[in-house]
């Protein structure tokens, strides 16, 4: 499910032109191969290779949104070694064409995500092919299994780097720079690609060192092909963990709104916009990943702050203040014991924190310190929110009277790059937020008071 | 009573092992080197376990049991290798965690007889394939498929003696029935069949590769073993937020201190002692951490001024959970634990399921133990009166059993 939906502005003709260039250039890279050297004759052995690598990509998991992955690197790897210099350019990029549909582009009936993966899968699988030829030895069984690993994860290496730039390129051309992402945890899903490729090189040199003396259809076969079955375990857990969080996110935002109805716009907007502004600044995948789950969590601490308090109407007190400010802490307290949660905490329980070390600090840092970037992101999202819409106390700012209130922050509770940042990306969108008319406090006030907003002193 | 008669079983089963050792080691003394290696390996990977998906912890030694034969290729030195890694881990296993001595020896008593099984079936089908003694070159070059199917029939035979010896150890503990153990047994299937084909590799790889064999079958082991750990760390996730949850409504003022915590507990324990499946309990572990979720909305005015049942509560605690994905059936059951077990002319309504109804039971039992001050024996006989329509009798006979082990009533 996703939290948010950012406006991806969907171009046909690019989509239809991007498409088609994609699968030719696919198409061609295909011909070129069988033209050079011929479909495989190990055909058995070939299409044992293709099944496991059907099975894995039919059966890829999402990792990131809408990035989809499976182990078939380990797969083509293997693959190229068993079938040798001579039959790998012929065999493995035929081979990777394989995955070109997914079945939910079947059901959902999506021809631009085939075509666009034919271009994608070949190139990258071209270049995987290219360094299996030129790297590997002609007599695979007499060299050093040391040499064939190195060769194994290089090849990885090269052919998933190709895949993954090539595949973010495609997507920021047709759908737009912000569409790609927030994709985390990739430093650990690229790594992971190379230790695959060096697994694949392992596996393949097994294989052909047992089938110098036991033929080519060999038991070996059988445990290779059962041990790369084996690794889609690897990113299926790893998409079942993330399942896991983005489901207890949602059930604590959830559980947030059951409380405060209020809160429900505010918290997807503040995540809207603190992800928003941390693309803006070009922040990684990971950060933005965390800074969006921090967003949702970031008012939680209201959970323990009694409901009156939330709606009350007029100014508050300087007891109730504080318990209201209290809230920083509430998270610390409830989601103590929540280990995967304790960075999302310590970024969220800073969120009225300042630039300038002022501010409300949660238990992680002291009156002094400057919050962390991804507080500093939520802060800017939270007050913008706060100030562009209705409150209980006071009527919306109209969207230049916030920005000036940030400009005003900048540089003691905001960060001054953050806030030009921000106000960049909001003009740039067109989009409006807040009150559309000014008034002055008084005719706000009144307007306020006429439709029971605030109660008279 | 129950664990001192475990305990001696478990010492005679050491001591015929131990004894059993050191005669097979004495009849393979002409050929030291692959003992002793062999043994020195088997014991480190019987130390090392795995969690499989079931939050069991699978022991690393199948792999290596799996490995020995083909690559020792004689089944005196196998069987010496078998007898001298199980008495020498158990030996240390004694000497260096020494704080629970039954529960270790429980567990470790079905891993005993597990791999013994699994070694005499790999034994029984060698030979019935022409290779007694597992001198496998007298096959070749066919000997890799005979050694998968030795693995495959020895590695059933392992993993159901491995349940079965897990139950049946179980007995001892009344509070655990037989059906749950058997099933939580059978859930590590996956972890097992992992450990095994890898250890088959080294063993089939072994002839050709030597020990860089083990780095073949390493490398992918470790792929899945992250897979594996990750896989408990989703359980860790599920079980740590949902109890951070649970503690709201209860933070707010809305619900009784420590009552969902106390329900979750009591709930997964009756669960376990009915015999539920260990999905099962699992969902109802956290159906009873999360069941008063649905009070967090009692602060608003609105549905104060309107009134509310214990059915709104339990629907609006549905409502909630059902946010996740993967928690549609422990939203069901939140939903429906104000339903009552029968309804006029029913022996017993299909429609609600046992963990609803364990649900309703353990939670009257905690409110009135907990805020009506009753003794726990008084508590279940409320529950009794109330077997008319709301309370399930199978139910609280099930609570009242799990409340003798616990020694809360006698």
């Amino acid at each position: 499910m996703a939290y948010y939906e950012t406006p991806y502005p969907i171009q046909k003709k690019r989509k239809r032109l991007y498409g088609a260039l994609l699968a030719a250039w696919g198409a061609a890279i295909i011909s070129a191969a069988i033209w050079w050297q011929g479909i495989p004759y190990d055909t058995g052995l070939w299409i044992a290779f293709a099944a496991t690598f059907l099975f894995l990509e039919v059966t890829a998991v999402e990792v990131n949104d809408r990035m989809v992955t499976s182990p078939v690197i380990a797969v083509t790897v293997t693959a190229g070694i068993v079938l040798g210099r001579e039959q790998v350019i012929g065999g493995i990029i035929p081979m990777a064409a394989l995955g070109l549909i997914q079945p939910a582009d079947f059901f959902q009936r999506r021809i631009f995500q085939p075509a666009g993966n034919l271009g994608v899968t070949t190139t990258s699988a071209a270049l995987t092919a290219a360094v299996l030829y030129f790297l590997l030895p002609a007599d695979t069984a007499s060299a050093s299994m040391l040499h064939i690993v190195a060769v194994g994860a290089l090849a990885a290496a090269v052919g998933d780097f190709t895949s993954f730039a090539m595949t973010r390129a495609v997507v920021r051309q047709v759908f737009g720079s912000k569409a790609a992402g927030p994709w985390s945890n990739l430093g650990q899903i690229l790594i992971s690609f190379v230790g695959l490729g060096a697994m694949g090189g392992l596996l393949g040199y097994a294989y052909v060192a047992y089938a110098v003396d036991h033929g080519a259809y060999n038991a070996m076969l059988i445990l290779v092909i059962g041990m790369l079955l084996m690794s889609r375990l690897f990113f299926a857990s790893l998409a079942k963990l993330r399942i896991a969080r983005e489901g207890m996110l949602a059930t604590l935002v959830k559980t947030l709104e059951a409380k405060d109805l209020y809160t429900r716009g505010h918290t997807e907007r503040v995540a809207q916009f603190a992800v928003q502004l941390a693309q803006e600044l070009g922040l990684s995948g990971d950060m933005q990943e965390r800074i969006r789950h921090s967003a949702l969590i970031h008012d939680l601490g209201k959970l323990a702050v009694p409901r009156e308090l939330l709606k009350k109407r007029g100014r508050l007190t300087a007891n109730e203040t504080s318990t209201m400010r209290g809230h920083v802490h509430h998270i610390d307290d409830l989601l103590n014991d929540v280990d995967w949660l304790h960075p999302l905490v310590e970024i969220a329980s800073d969120h009225h924190a300042h630039f300038d070390g002022g501010g409300y600090h949660g238990s992680h840092t002291d009156h002094g310190d400057t919050p962390l970037a991804e507080s500093r992101v939520l802060a800017i999202a939270d007050a913008f929110d706060a100030m562009t819409s209705n409150r209980p106390y006071r009527m919306a700012l109209t969207q230049e009277e916030a920005f000036r209130e940030l400009r005003e922050g900048a540089g003691t509770q905001f960060d001054p790059d953050m806030v030009e940042a921000f106000i960049r990306m909001i003009e740039r969108s067109g989009l409006r937020y807040g009150a559309l008319v000014r008034m002055t406090d008084d005719e706000a006030r009144e307007l306020a008071e006429q439709r029971g907003w605030v109660f008279r002193d | 009573m129950a664990r001192a008669r475990l305990y001696r079983l478990a010492m005679v089963v050491f001591v015929v092992l131990g004894i059993a050792a050191v005669a097979l080691a004495f009849l393979a003394r002409g050929n030291p080197t692959p003992v002793v290696v062999g043994s020195l390996l088997m014991t480190g990977a019987l130390m090392l376990t795995v969690p499989a998906m079931s939050g069991n912890r699978v022991y690393l030694g199948i792999s290596a049991a799996a490995a020995v034969p083909i690559a020792v290729a004689d089944a005196l030195t196998a069987a010496a290798i078998y007898a001298v890694s199980l008495t020498l881990a158990w030996l240390l296993y004694l000497i260096f965690r020494p704080i629970d001595l039954t529960e270790l020896n429980s567990e470790y008593l079905a891993e005993v007889i597990a791999i013994s099984g699994f070694g005499g079936t790999y034994h029984l089908v060698a030979t019935a394939f022409g290779v007694p003694g597992f001198d496998f070159s007298a096959v070749a070059p066919r000997e890799g498929y005979v050694v998968i199917v030795c693995v495959i029939f020895g590695g059933l035979v392992y993993h159901g003696l491995r349940a079965v010896s897990r139950s049946l150890i179980g007995l001892e503990r009344a509070d655990l029935s037989v059906r749950y153990l058997w099933l939580a047994g059978l859930e590590d299937w996956s972890a097992i069949t992992v450990l095994i084909l890898s250890g088959t590799m080294v063993g089939v790889a072994y002839s050709v590769l030597g020990w860089t064999a083990i780095l073949v079958a390493a490398v992918p082991y470790s792929f899945t073993h992250q897979a594996l750990a990750r896989y408990n760390g989703t359980k860790v996730t599920y079980g740590q937020t949902i109890q951070a949850l649970s503690q709201i409504p209860e933070v707010a003022g809305l619900a009784p201190m420590g009552h969902s915590v106390r329900t979750g507990r009591l709930a997964a324990d009756m669960g376990r002692e009915m015999g539920l499946h260990p999905d099962e309990v699992e969902d109802l572990e956290y159906a009873g951490y999360m069941h008063d979720i649905g009070r967090i909305t009692l602060n608003e005015p609105a549905i104060l001024r309107a009134g509310f049942t214990d059915t709104d509560i339990a629907r609006w605690g549905s409502q909630i959970i059902a946010e996740a994905p993967h928690l549609g059936e422990v939203s069901k059951i939140v939903g429906d634990q104000c339903l009552p077990y029968r309804t006029p002319g029913q022996e017993k309504d299909p429609e609600v399921s046992t963990t609803s109804k364990i649900i309703k039971v353990v939670s009257a039992y905690d409110q009135a133990v907990h805020e009506m001050g009753l003794r726990p024996i008084d508590a279940v006989e409320q529950l009794h009166r109330g077997s008319a329509y709301e309370f399930d009798p199978d139910v609280t006979s099930s609570l009242r059993r799990v409340l003798e082990f616990r020694g809360e009533i006698s």
